[in-house]
């Protein structure tokens, strides 16, 4: 647990650390598309660790919600319904990827698009290929 | 669903609740839910923890029908 804390204290600081940033080279030329990517990710991991640090908190107060919420992470249900939510929805962002690819081609789209998509789903269908083979040889 | 099971049989006449079984079992309340509905089939360690519990075989309480052809 230790290990966590110190994990979510050290975003927080990176994050503190990408505002620190941000106002440093506010005068230096930065892009108003730059601050706001940097003020994005910095706001997204304090957000992240603070509210994991009071989980964490919360659970050192009152041990039987640790044991509740640890149940609730390996619960072989939760587990296959995760698993399953997460392959479809790749599965589902994959064909909206190539719909995408479509439309760009129809539109005119600047090529780099149309590149960026089919290097998504060759990525995608490499990776799903590997992580098979893997579990063939696992299972 | 071919599989059907005494699940909530076994733990009525345990006087168990769906909570009480789930923290022996160290699964959600839900899983205990889903399997007496049905809906969800359990792992073969599950089935063999939840037949522990009980004293029983997994046969005895998950009972599989084959599908007529």
């Amino acid at each position: 647990m230790k290990w966590k804390k110190n994990l979510y204290i050290a975003l927080i600081a990176v994050g503190l650390g990408l505002i620190g940033t941000v106002y440093l080279f506010l005068d230096k030329g930065i892009s108003p598309r730059g601050i706001g990517a940097l003020m994005g990710i910095a706001s997204g991991l304090i957000g992240m660790s603070v509210s994991q640090l009071l989980t964490l908190r919360m659970e050192d107060t009152d041990p039987s919600l640790r044991k509740r919420n640890e149940i609730e992470r390996k619960d072989e249900r939760n587990l296959a319904i995760r698993c399953r939510a997460k392959a479809l929805s790749g599965d589902v962002l994959l064909w909206a990827v190539v719909g995408i690819s479509w439309l760009s081609f129809g539109l005119g789209a600047p090529s780099w698009i149309l590149l960026l998509t089919a290097a998504v789903f060759v990525a995608k269908s490499l990776l799903e290929l590997c992580l098979m083979i893997r579990y063939q040889q696992e299972m | 669903m071919p599989v059907k099971n005494r699940l909530e049989e076994l733990r009525k006449a345990h006087g168990l609740r769906q909570e009480e079984l789930a923290d022996v079992l160290e699964v959600s309340r839900q899983t205990i839910g889903s399997l007496e509905n049905g809906r969800y089939n359990p792992s073969i360690l599950l089935a063999f923890k939840i037949a522990r519990y009980f004293g029983m075989s997994i046969e005895e309480i998950f009972i599989y029908e084959e599908e007529q052809l």
